[in-house]
């Protein structure tokens, strides 16, 4: 792949994609950075190889009819030959085009692909037209699971999926949505998925106002001192009272 | 970037607006419709960021004001397409919890995207330790005031033995 380095940057100049992203807040040392697994990478391009032979079946299959016309069908009129022929050129054009535009994009995506955690929060970047990135603090974070397809076993890597507090709905309205749900993150194609689960899940655990709900709900974390001290308050009313009735 | 800049942030950059000439070119047709609306919109556009949260606001017909406090935010999402890095421009889709997939504010048109972003960040829930002020700090408040409270009983009922006796 001596042609790959270039390309690749001056296509990522080109796209103006930003470098890797920054990290988000956290204590010093607790970020740690994944990646996508290399067999995400096969995974993808299981997954590419699969839509290019339906594209260029269809591609064929419109050639295919194009000479059967011209060898076996009627004769055509002047301007509808070259119609034809163009037409098809146009279509041969599209093919190659968007095929090795495709094929650098699904090896960009695996590289441009961060997803970092730190004990606060997690940042997740990916896409090359389109860039998102997405942070959320473990605070907000709200369930976490581990999405595995047939053939993302076979190639040995998984989806978590990390949800905040929210409405799951399609975004049908599309309109600022781009068709994802914004309350979820996902860490795709890692080899590992439930070593980051627990890892995320640790993290959840120490944020101790995680979930829903007002902060004042922490004071319920100062739980037996609390109702300790009620004890002793009632017990001491309750002298008093008796004190005072003698 | 100092957060004094952000807190004065009350318009999107022009390049907004060529942003918009150039989604509204694309659109074909629908160009004549496009364009006005986006004219409009981009320059009612009104952002006010303030110590609690943000409010932004547009339209001249159908006008429309959100505003969000900064503890309630749940994500942020920055987004860019190839057409807004070309300008230097980002989107910043805010979540809170309400029940829908899209995002409540879109801030547009900023070019310090970057910078509100973490400054929006630090703001949110549990980007803090919230052990050292905050709720757990109002729990600390209320258990030294029971144990005032104890105390002062404690002393009542102790001054009255003391008279009996």
């Amino acid at each position: 792949m001596t042609v790959y380095e270039p390309t690749k940057s001056r296509l990522l100049r080109l796209l103006r994609v930003p470098p890797e992203p920054t990290d988000p807040l956290g204590a010093d040392g607790s970020l740690l950075v994944f990646r996508a697994a290399p067999g995400y990478l096969r995974y993808r391009w299981l997954l590419f190889l699969l839509r290019q032979a339906i594209a260029l079946g269809g591609a064929a299959v419109a050639l295919g009819a194009t000479v059967g016309l011209f060898a076996f069908g009627p004769p055509i009129p002047p301007p509808g030959e070259t119609i034809l022929v163009l037409v098809d050129c146009a279509v041969v054009t599209v093919v190659v085009v968007q095929f090795f535009l495709g094929a650098f994009t699904v090896r960009l995506d695996y590289e441009m692909r961060w997803y970092k955690a730190t004990d606060r929060a997690l940042r997740i970047r990916e896409g090359v037209w389109i860039v998102r990135e997405m942070t959320m603090t473990f605070a907000n974070v709200q369930n976490l699971s581990i999405e595995q397809g047939p053939l993302q076993r076979y190639f040995g890597i998984a989806d978590l999926k990390v949800q905040s507090a929210g409405g799951g709905g399609s975004g049908s309205d599309g309109k600022r949505g781009h068709g994802v749900d914004l309350h979820t993150a996902y860490f795709r194609g890692v080899d590992n998925a439930e070593q980051v689960r627990d890892l995320v899940y640790a993290r959840l655990q120490k944020a101790k106002d995680a979930g829903l709900g007002d902060p004042d709900e922490a004071r319920a974390t100062a739980g037996d001192d609390f109702t300790s001290l009620l004890r002793e308050l009632r017990d001491e009313a309750a002298a008093l009272r008796r004190a005072s009735a003698d | 970037m100092d957060p004094k800049a952000i807190l004065a942030i009350d318009r999107p950059h022009p390049r907004l607006m060529k942003l918009y000439l150039v989604r509204a070119v694309f659109s074909g047709p629908a160009l004549l419709v496009a364009l006005p609306i986006l004219w409009f919109r981009y320059h009612t556009m009104r952002y006010r960021f303030d110590e609690e949260g943000i409010s932004m606001s547009w339209g001249i017909l159908f006008r429309r004001e959100v505003k969000l406090t900064y503890a309630r935010i749940q994500d942020i999402h920055l987004v860019s397409g190839v057409l807004q890095r070309w300008l230097g421009l980002a989107d910043l889709h805010i979540q809170t919890a309400s029940g829908s997939a899209t995002a409540e504010m879109t801030l547009e048109g900023l070019l310090e995207f970057e910078a509100v972003r973490d400054f929006l960040y630090s703001r949110m829930r549990g980007a803090r330790d919230s052990a050292k002020h905050g709720p757990a700090a109002a729990a600390d408040e209320t258990l030294a005031l029971l144990r005032e409270i104890v105390r002062e009983l404690r002393g009542a009922r102790e001054a009255l033995e003391r008279g009996r006796a």
